[in-house]
């Protein structure tokens, strides 16, 4: 397998990467990127912990080949925050006690954000539509819930 | 116990803002210069004899750097029973023992070196069930049993497959029974679970050549972990450093030698090159553990008014091809298999038993969650049987302070009664159900934390500028524990808990802790801060005493300065740096220090399982449900569900009502749909797309959570665990609200809708065959 080379645009900065064409997106980030805030929990597209944003929208890092992801806007959690502030649905996250191993955060987080950057007031049904394809083992989702719905004023 | 400034407010927690930002480091996000990254190639036969492994087409892989095999590091490791070798040796006991592993420059080297060993295997014949394990001439898994180490926790019996054999022995029961008006007699079944912590196994390992080893890991006890390597190697525990990264949950699974056990193993290989080994997540489920299934037979005598008088109950715990902590778990959960109930004749045998299936051990709430689904769901079946209300039932037999349990105890602190009480009112009790298929159920429980983990130090840091460092091998494994314990600190000496920093743990540098299990650490580790911070106001006064020449019963601490009878105040910043000459640039700080250790701790008799204080603390709860069966489907919907724990002092609401949520989402896992299916000692849904935890829409919306706050007198503030308890009476409360709505008794979780709809049309054509 040849290795090629390609760019990558994450949390707007331009990255050169040689890459076999069969490795992951994920495989990338948190290898040749180092933004290890994406975390591998299956491997298999199952769990969510390794969603990142492409052009906004979430898809599992995992089942993405890197090659696929040229050209398009890649935001981890890594590119949230703004001068060093929290965002405030990070805010929210901290505040209504939505994290504790923080393992599937930053999945459940980036989640949260493509719902409401679409959707600025979802209902509750739309909250649990949009997380139910996360997994966490920790909060039974509620306070997880909760911090999205205070984002959406409710 | 009022006025605290800090203490029973929900902070938020100090480890959070890592965690939203991606920068909490786990095991895996760790790159240390020449890591190497190891692979395992694991058993496909449940019970062998290893006759010939070749590895010569792997070592010739040229980034493959090393290849182990068990004969190469002949070490054995076990908290308990030191049995299970780091890679197996001459024979293989469960499909996915680790049999070779190799370390190479990349994932994918290494993963090619591992499919290039080849194996010849003698099969031996295997045994999966563990009543049949302890039949005479069942083959023996472990040959050499009686030759093993073990602790005084575990009672092996030689030459058969019982790990352990746990007995408890009150009064007279024969003559109770003969005695009782009413006698039951049912057998409970529970299922194989996995913890399934989205966070995959993970450890990097060093051998330096000063003869060290370091471990980065993620392990739930650093100086546990610490001391099973040490004392397998035969190596001083001063030559091993566990340097900890924050813990992606564990639940139980994270606790002995997994992941690092490969790790050391091809370390040792390559000495002073880092290897790197991060399960799979179908070696999460293979070769890490799962939780214990139980088969329970226990049978009761009551009197016509519901006082229960006799219970004997046999337990036999499937604990697969090594101890782990197996024998604990099943020492632990039988003792209380009795429940939280006032019996004076109480007769209880637990057999942990070896089969060739993977490992079981403790998940959340150590064995508890079955025993506690076996005689909650027998508390009903009484109950029915006297015509009895079930709560009523339950209160009649609840255990109140200075009651004597089973294993000879006299409770100091528990307020049982309460959350019962808390938790049916929630559902509003005695009113009826709006509809047929609808049903409410009550379950309650109690679980400890032993003693004999008691032990637990602490190091808090006065720096000159008024900021604290607390030094703990207490692990944040997602529970809040740094925060809790900025809250104790923050409380003592009156420093806000902006300025304290909490360590993470460090076996070089941070002291002696048992272990973040249990539910032990706001007790355990909130005890020995609060002593470290009272050690740093004693040593304030002595130095104040010294320089101001006052003598010390005339100075106290108060609100973070030294104050005298005479009205002198001095901050601890300005003891310091006058004490200490720092107006010159020097500068120095106060260091506290403590031990915490359960004064007048015991152990429990051998023979009779009796034991003074084999608890540190008592956690008790109780859940009522309200379920509606589909009766086309057999599909529960939980309508609303309120739970109610007696956590002794709220430290953090916040945190307090994240466990409550937590656990009970596990226990509803548990208690509807999660089963590790194993076939043959294979497992056949290793994957979390075919083994199926919670997503959002599984879990309940209503729910209510009621803290009761009956203090313990040793508990820092008050306070007891709470991390585990709200996981175990779950299934019983849905099987019994199951029966309400249905009239059917279904004796194994979990309660599937294949199970329900079953026993629905057996009831249904039983009663067509009776019209």
């Amino acid at each position: 397998m040849k290795k090629r080379l390609i760019s990558l645009n994450v949390n707007d900065e331009t990255y050169e990467v040689f890459v076999n064409p069969n490795t992951t997106l994920l495989k990338v980030l948190r290898e040749e990127l180092e933004l290890t805030g994406t975390k591998r929990g299956c491997d298999e597209g199952v769990c969510g912990t390794c969603t990142v944003l492409i052009d906004g929208r979430p898809v599992r890092s995992c089942l993405t080949l890197a090659i696929e992801a040229q050209d398009r806007k890649i935001t981890t959690i890594e590119g949230l925050q703004q001068e060093g502030d929290l965002t405030p649905l990070q805010k929210a996250f901290l505040s209504e006690g939505a994290v504790q191993c923080g393992f599937c955060t930053p999945g459940m987080i980036l989640t949260a954000k493509a719902l409401l950057d679409e959707n600025p007031s979802p209902t509750e049904e739309e909250v649990l539509r949009a997380i139910s394809g996360n997994l966490c083992r920790c909060t039974g989702y509620y306070k997880i819930k909760k911090a999205i719905m205070k984002m959406a004023g409710g | 116990m009022g006025n605290h400034k800090i203490i029973g407010k929900s902070i938020p927690r100090v480890d959070v803002p890592l965690k939203v930002t991606g920068k909490a480091y786990y095991v895996d996000d760790l790159k240390l210069p020449g890591m190497l990254f190891g692979k395992v190639l694991r058993s496909n036969v449940p019970h062998a004899l290893i006759k010939r492994i070749d590895v010569s087409e792997a070592c010739r892989i040229p980034e493959v750097k090393a290849v182990v095999t068990g004969n190469e590091f002949p070490y054995r490791h076990g908290l308990l029973i030191r049995d299970e070798p780091f890679l197996t040796q001459d024979k293989v006991r469960y499909i996915g023992e680790a049999v070779a592993a190799v370390a190479a420059t990349t994932e994918e080297a290494a993963q090619k070196g591992v499919d290039s060993i080849r194996v010849t295997y003698e099969p031996l014949p295997p045994v999966f069930d563990p009543q049949q394990a302890i039949q005479p001439g069942a083959p023996l898994i472990h040959e050499e049993l009686s030759s093993y180490p073990h602790s005084e926790v575990c009672q092996p019996i030689p030459n058969s497959n019982t790990c352990s054999h746990f007995k408890l022995r009150k009064g007279d029961v024969e003559r109770a029974f003969k005695e009782a008006d009413c006698l039951l007699e049912n057998t409970y079944a529970t299922s194989f679970n996995q913890h399934c912590a989205l966070e995959p196994h993970a450890a990097i390992a060093l051998f330096d050549p000063s003869g060290k080893i370091t471990v980065w890991t993620g392990n739930d006890g650093p100086h546990r972990c610490l001391r099973e390597i040490a004392l397998s190697m035969s190596i001083p525990f001063s030559n091993v450093r566990i340097i900890s990264a924050f813990q992606g949950g564990g639940f139980g699974s994270k606790g002995g030698l997994r992941a690092e056990a490969i790790a050391i193993a091809l370390a040792s290989k390559v000495k002073n090159r880092p290897v790197k080994v991060v399960y799979t997540r179908e070696e999460v489920f293979t070769s890490t553990l799962l939780r214990h299934p139980v088969s329970i037979r226990s049978k009761v005598g009551v009197m016509k008014d519901g006082k229960i008088v006799a219970k004997k109950i046999e337990l036999f715990w499937n604990t697969g091809a090594y101890g782990e902590k197996g024998p604990w778990v099943c020492r632990n959960a039988s003792m209380s298999a009795s429940g939280p109930y006032n019996i004076p004749n109480v007769w209880i045998d637990g057999y942990c038993i070896y089969t060739n299936n993977p490992i079981s051990g403790p998940m959340r709430g150590f064995g508890v969650p079955q025993v506690a689904f076996a005689y909650e769901s027998q508390m009903d079946e009484i109950a029915h049987e006297l015509k009895i209300d079930p709560l009523e039932l339950r209160l009649k037999n609840a255990l109140d302070k200075n009651d004597e349990t089973a294993w000879g105890e006299r409770i100091v602190s528990i307020g049982l009664k309460e959350c019962l009480r808390k938790a049916a009112g929630g559902l509003k009790w005695g009113e009826p159900t709006k509809d047929r298929n609808r049903g409410k159920g009550i379950a309650c429980m109690q679980k400890f934390t032993t003693t004999l983990q008691g032990v637990t130090s602490a190091i808090v840091k006065y720096n000159h500028d008024g900021s604290l460092a607390i030094l703990t091998s207490s692990m944040e494994v997602g529970q809040g524990v740094m925060t809790v314990l900025s809250q104790f600190a923050s409380e003592e000496l009156n420093v806000p808990v902006e300025k304290i920093r909490v360590s993470s743990a460090d076996t070089d540098y941070t002291p002696f802790d048992a272990s973040t299990t249990g539910s032990r650490s706001t007790y355990h580790m909130g005890n020995a801060v609060i002593l470290a911070c009272r050690d740093i106001k004693k040593q304030a006064i002595s130095m104040v005493s010294e320089f101001l020449n006052l003598p010390k019963k005339e100075l106290k601490f108060k609100e973070g300065k030294v104050v005298s009878t005479k009205g002198h105040e001095i901050s601890v910043i300005e003891l310091i740096n006058r004490y200490y000459d720092g107006a010159r640039g020097g500068g120095g700080d106060l260091v506290g220090r403590a031990t915490f250790h359960t004064k007048s701790g015991t152990g429990l008799d051998a023979e009779t399982g009796r034991g003074k204080r084999p608890a540190a603390f008592w956690m008790y709860g109780a859940q009522a449900v309200e379920i509606e069966v589909d009766p086309d489907t057999g599909k529960v919907k939980i309508l609303r569900f309120c739970t109610a724990h007696d956590v002794g002092k709220i430290i953090n609401p916040l945190s307090c009502e994240q466990q409550m949520e937590g656990a009970l989402a596990m226990g509803i896992g548990f208690a509807l749909f999660e089963k590790v299916d194993i076939e043959e000692g294979q497992i056949m849904n290793p994957s979390l797309e075919s083994y199926k935890i919670p997503t959002v829409y599984d879990l309940p919306q209503d729910v209510s959570i009621f803290f009761v706050e009956e203090p313990h007198p040793e508990g820092p503030y008050g306070a007891k665990g709470l991390a585990e308890p709200a996981t175990a009476p779950t299934a019983a409360a849905i099987a019994n609200a199951l029966f309400d709505a249905t009239g059917i008794r279904i004796r194994e979780v979990p309660l599937t809708p294949e199970k329900i709809q079953a026993a629905l049309e057996k009831i249904q054509k039983y009663s067509v065959d009776n019209s």
